[in-house]
């Protein structure tokens, strides 16, 4: 690991133990990590690749990992199941995302603009709590107001007169009904995000822009939007990541169904793996997510990057 | 003082102008905008206190009952009795232990990554130990099954908290690499100069001044653990099995106790609760992987 | 931030790289090692020592099972088979009850030996004697005292549970079968006749949801993906419709597949709307509740519809409708056996025999299979000839007051005879390895029609398509010849024809 500036210090160091505690520190510091990393994340995924290639599945004994090539790859390309999980995944991702972040800019701004001291302070407080509920929990009870023959929910849009939606038991409804939890527990996230964001804006840039007599979209689209940029970006991927990682809310609200309407990519790959136990095509498929996720990583890291360089939001 | 005029004051402080008819609309605007954002927010959290304090057959009758017709502690008393506690009890010393071994490794790293990265892999790496975190945790499962089967690990405290390494030490070195990088290296420099090593400069002087830092990151650490819920459906079996695994049953194969779902998720939200109240802001900088100084 | 070592950099983390890569592939290569692809099946050899009941004593076993009122009677039972027998239950372990297979399969192709003794639906049977992760029973059963009584048993439980290539494998514990329950009460207040086909049962169904107000549906249900196939294969086995032909072609897409879809169309229309999202408790609790006229579920629902408030005495059973045309038939998806692992010790594997046998026998199983606090229905044919113990409390119980299930004789026997009526039209499920994709795709698609979203016809197609490429996938020979093997075993059952 040692470049050569290192090696002239190392020479004029003695001993083992300032070696530790100075030229050697950052190495020592960070190799738990990376070898913690290695073992639990790298070894494990190099034994996934190396399955994705055969035709292992432990349900049935002649299927018992022999090379298949590209073939599981193949299979799910053209599967029917394998396209419907994952546009369920990017409707869910997609739209989840893209709601929460307007409804979240919208309050953040309102409270931004709008209120002050203890009402803020006691919104803030409030809006933290849907966040720390366990996913699985929040699913739980949103299946619980969904309930069609006793939920709240129904009964109150009965009650008003406004029809009765078949929350979990319509193909048309399911997904839309996980979405809504999600949205509730997660559009607080941008709020505080962006509200945050918003008011690190030099209060300076908006009093130019009052004395130039600039309107309010004209502020907003010059001032607070460009300021924004990259809080905006950062918040939106963070999001998308994890709403395209996890299932929680899915398994316990619908379990993926009816049919497999709600069910998300990361669901249907759980179920290859520990269902079938076709451990050749889950971990294909484990693979393909994980391109898409390193693609989606990648624009997040590269917007990071640049944060770095220029108006440095890290 | 009109009525209008005394919320406002209470809301906002005497701040607007005080009696124009615009700002008397704004205010009731402003007031009813602050109430449904609070409503949506908090029913769904209402309800779960609601329901956790029904009987069984209460839970599932229409109309429902929007206040506990027959108010009673039993959901909590059965589920405390029955497999809640030990849960729990799992749930502290995992999500507990986690955080502590996650901190331990992550932080030393965070500020190799802050201070000198070019020693240890570069910006890239920090990177790439970033991008772990963005992994679907079903791609590493599979395998990590069968490693941890190999050693007999299946269903133990230590696999559980090594397993949340994989999300939560990547988080640990990307908060505290922007923790770290918060304070001026000078100030290491001078304690340098005064005779310290650098490790004792990194203890008794870089450590302590980013102690808010470190707060924030164990909480959130803390949190994202006490919640998981793929690792340990797979994971866990019993001697190790953590609240989230449970909460699924109970309303699932056989059963339709919601009342007891709902108690158990109180109970299980109180420690949180409390902490999300004495931190809210730092945990924003936390939940944007320092994106945002808050 | 300054970035004094950016030429540095690129080279050290390049090296860096590779070195952990190539770390990383030597220890992949190591734990792929690891993981068999499945046994040879078969089940390990083992020894029988000369005196095997001193064998056992003292010994402690571990037990999986589905979480939930299931694991009751093994809390029950378990001090006073400890007394018997020297056997200690030591740990209960507890999975979801979706999760059951999953969690076995990963056991045990891990061969971890953490459970001597599993319980699992007997649709896992085939899978898990054929991969070799079950150790057949046969021998032990021959010991002196250690008959599990098999004559006893119902003779679909006996010959269909418990069996896999000639071998025993399980001992039978709960006899789940799919039964009519009705509204007594209601069906006597408006005349109405415990309906015998399916044309009738639509009728009635349709004469409660839209013809009184006395109740809100005629009828519900089971639409949650998970278990919807079995209220598929019960109209579909009474029509006369096989899984496979001898090339293993699909048979779903007939005559009887479009048929049974049909009529349970009609059915899902005087159902409550959300039908499609109610899985086994929510079934149970529309019925349980008072909400629905009848329901078509799993025999222990009577026993708790004896203790609800809303259909205490109320309630009736019969055997599921047939076809004027056809026949009745029962599917019987969730049952449960109990099985003796593969990868234990002789000792731990004596000791896990031992203690399921006797569980089962009927001095112990009686007072479950009676008890509504339990999932677990009769299995043997004393439980189902003698209904006197329906209306006694179970000793074995804390509270033995909770523990009757019938009031009177008359609620026990028409209980006992309805099971009985309906286990003689049983319809058995795909058992043999890699079945569970077959009833997977089933049952994801038979949701999908529940919910209204595809029809009939579609339905059928996407079945017929999916299996087709599951035989595909698994290999058509091996398929075709567990397929005929099972079907052999189960014309000797005499549950095939």
């Amino acid at each position: 690991m040692a470049s050569s500036s290192d090696d002239t210090q190392a020479h004029r160091s003695t001993g083992l133990s300032s070696y530790v505690r100075n030229e050697h520190l950052e190495y020592w510091f960070a190799i738990p990590a990376l070898l913690i990393l290695l073992a639990l994340v790298i070894f494990p995924m190099l034994w996934s690749l190396w399955t994705s290639f055969t035709d292992l599945n432990l349900s049935v004994a002649t299927r018992n990992g022999a090379f298949v090539g590209l073939a599981n790859y193949a299979d799910l390309l053209t599967s029917e199941r394998f396209w419907t999980t994952i546009g369920n995944t990017a409707y869910y991702v997609g739209f989840g995302v893209a709601i929460e972040f307007t409804l979240g800019f919208a309050i953040a701004l309102f409270m931004a603009n709008y209120t002050r001291g203890r009402v803020t302070t006691v919104l803030f407080t409030l809006l933290l709590l849907p966040m720390m509920m366990a996913p699985i929990v929040a699913g739980l009870i949103w299946r619980l107001l969904f309930q069609e023959s006793f939920g709240p929910i129904n009964y109150l849009l009965g009650a008003v007169g406004v029809g009765q939606p078949p929350w979990l038991s319509s193909t048309a409804m399911s997904l839309n009904s996980v979405l809504i939890a999600d949205i509730w527990q997660w559009t607080p996230f941008m709020i505080l995000i962006l509200y945050t964001g918003r008011l690190s804006i030099s209060e300076d840039l908006y009093e130019a822009a009052r004395i130039d007599g600039a309107d309010r979209w004209f502020t907003f689209r010059h001032v607070t939007l460009p300021q924004m940029k990259g809080v905006i970006a950062i918040a939106i991927l963070l999001r998308a990541m994890d709403a395209f990682k996890f299932f929680d809310k899915m398994f316990v609200m619908t379990g993926g169904g009816p049919g497999t309407s709600s069910e998300l990519a990361t669901y249907y790959n759980y179920l290859l793996g520990f269902d079938s136990f076709s451990m050749g095509k889950a971990t294909a498929m484990s693979w393909l997510l994980l391109l898409f996720a390193v693609v989606l990583a990648n624009v997040f890291l590269s917007v990071l990057e640049r944060g770095e360089g220029g108006d440095r939001v890290v | 003082m009109s009525v209008v005029e005394w919320t406002r004051h209470r809301l906002f402080g005497a701040t607007e102008d005080p009696v124009s008819l615009r700002g008397a609309f704004r205010t009731i605007g402003v007031t009813s905008l602050v109430s449904v954002i609070l409503v949506t927010t908090l029913f769904p959290l209402y309800w779960t206190v609601n329901t956790s304090f029904k009987p069984a057959p209460e839970t599932q009758t229409f109309p429902p009952t929007f206040v506990p017709e027959t108010f009673t502690v039993s959901p909590y008393v059965d589920i405390l009795t029955g497999a809640g506690s030990s849960v729990l009890v799992n749930s502290v010393i995992v999500s507990v232990g986690a955080t502590a071994i996650a901190m331990l490794i992550g932080v030393p790293a965070g500020y190799a990554y802050a201070r000198n990265p070019g020693k240890v892999g570069g910006k890239h790496l920090a990177f790439w130990i970033l991008s772990l975190r963005m992994f679907p945790p079903i791609a590493p499962i599979l395998p990590l099954f069968f490693m941890f089967r190999q050693v007999g690990m299946i269903d133990t405290y230590p696999t559980m908290m090594l397993l949340y390494l994989t999300f939560n030490v990547p988080l640990v070195v990307w908060l505290m690499r922007s923790f770290f990088q918060d304070i001026p290296q000078a100030v290491e420099e001078a304690a340098i100069m005064d005779g310290y090593s650098r490790l004792e400069a990194f203890f008794k002087v870089s450590l302590p001044l980013v102690s808010p830092g470190i707060v924030t990151t164990t909480l959130l650490v803390w949190i994202f653990s006490w919640n998981e819920f793929q690792f340990a459906l797979v994971f866990t079996r019993n001697a190790a099995q953590t609240y989230p695994v449970i909460i699924p049953s109970l309303v699932g194969g056989h059963a339709t106790l919601w009342n007891q779902v709902a108690a158990l998720s109180v109970l299980a939200m109180i420690p949180i609760i409390v902490i999300s109240l004495l931190m809210q802001k730092r945990l924003v900088r936390g939940l944007t992987l320092g994106a945002v100084k808050g | 931030m300054t970035d004094t070592h950016n030429q540095t950099d690129g080279m050290s983390r390049r090296r860096f790289i590779r070195g952990m890569s190539a770390a990383s592939a030597a220890a992949a290569a190591g734990l792929s090692g690891c993981i068999g692809g499945g046994g040879g099946g078969g089940g390990g050899e083992m020894s029988i020592p000369d005196d095997p009941d001193s064998a056992v004593d003292g010994t402690s076993i571990s037990l999986a099972i589905d979480e939930g009122h299931n694991t009751n009677p093994f809390q029950w039972f378990s001090d006073s088979i400890q007394e018997d027998t020297g056997v200690e239950l030591g740990e209960i372990n507890g999975f979801g009850f979706n999760n059951l297979y999953s969690n076995l399969m990963t056991e045990f192709t891990s061969n971890s030996g953490a459970f001597d003794l599993v319980s699992f639906y007997p649709q896992y049977l085939g899978t898990f004697a054929a991969n070799g992760h079950l150790q057949p029973l046969d021998d032990m059963m021959e010991i002196e005292g250690w008959n599990p009584q098999f004559d006893d048993l119902l003779k679909p439980y006996r010959d269909m549970y418990t069996q896999w290539g000639g071998s025993t494998y399980a001992l039978p514990i709960d006899g789940d079968v799919l039964m009519l329950v009705y509204r007594r009460d209601l069906f006597e207040q408006h005349d109405i006749e415990v309906p015998e086909t399916w044309a009738e049962f639509n009728e009635v169904a349709r004469y409660f949801t839209e013809e009184t107000d006395d109740i809100d549906h005629g009828v519900a249900t089971y639409g949650k993906r998970g278990n919807a196939y079995g209220w598929f294969l019960t109209r579909f086995g009474g029509l006369g419709g096989v899984y496979f032909d001898e090339e293993m072609n699909p048979q779903i897409n007939t005559e009887a597949g479009r048929r049974a879809l049909e009529s349970w169309q009609e059915t899902i229309q005087y159902s409550p709307d959300d039908t499609a999202s109610y899985g086994y408790p929510e079934l149970r609790d529309a019925f349980t509740g008072g909400n629905v006229a009848m329901v078509i579920q799993w025999t222990d629902v009577p026993k708790k519809a004896a203790v609800s408030e809303a259909t205490r005495g109320n309630w009736g059973g019969a055997a599921v409708p047939g076809w004027e045309d056809g026949r009745a038939a029962s599917s019987m998806p969730v049952g449960r056996v109990l099985g003796v692992t593969s990868g234990v010790s002789d000792e731990q594997k004596l000791a896990a025999y031992r203690f399921a046998q006797t569980f089962t026998l009927p001095e112990y199983s009686t007072h479950m299979v009676s008890d509504p606090g339990c999932g677990e229905d009769p299995f043997r044919t004393s439980q189902l000839s003698d209904p006197e113990p329906f209306t006694q409390e179970n000793p074995y119980r804390d509270a033995p007051e909770e523990s009757v299930a019938f009031q009177d004789m008359e609620s026990a026997e028409q209980y006992t005879s309805a099971v009985q009526a309906t286990l003689e039209q049983g319809y058995p499920v795909p058992y043999w390895p890699g079945s569970q994709d077959y009833i997977n795709a089933l049952d994801v698609e038979i949701s999908r029609f529940v919910s209204g979203e595809t029809g009939v016809e579609e339905t059928l197609e996407n079945v017929e398509s999916e299996w087709e490429s599951i035989v595909e996938d698994l290999g058509r020979e091996q398929q075709q010849e567990y397929y005929s093997n099972v079907i052999e075993a189960w014309q000797n059952a005499g549950i095939w024809e």
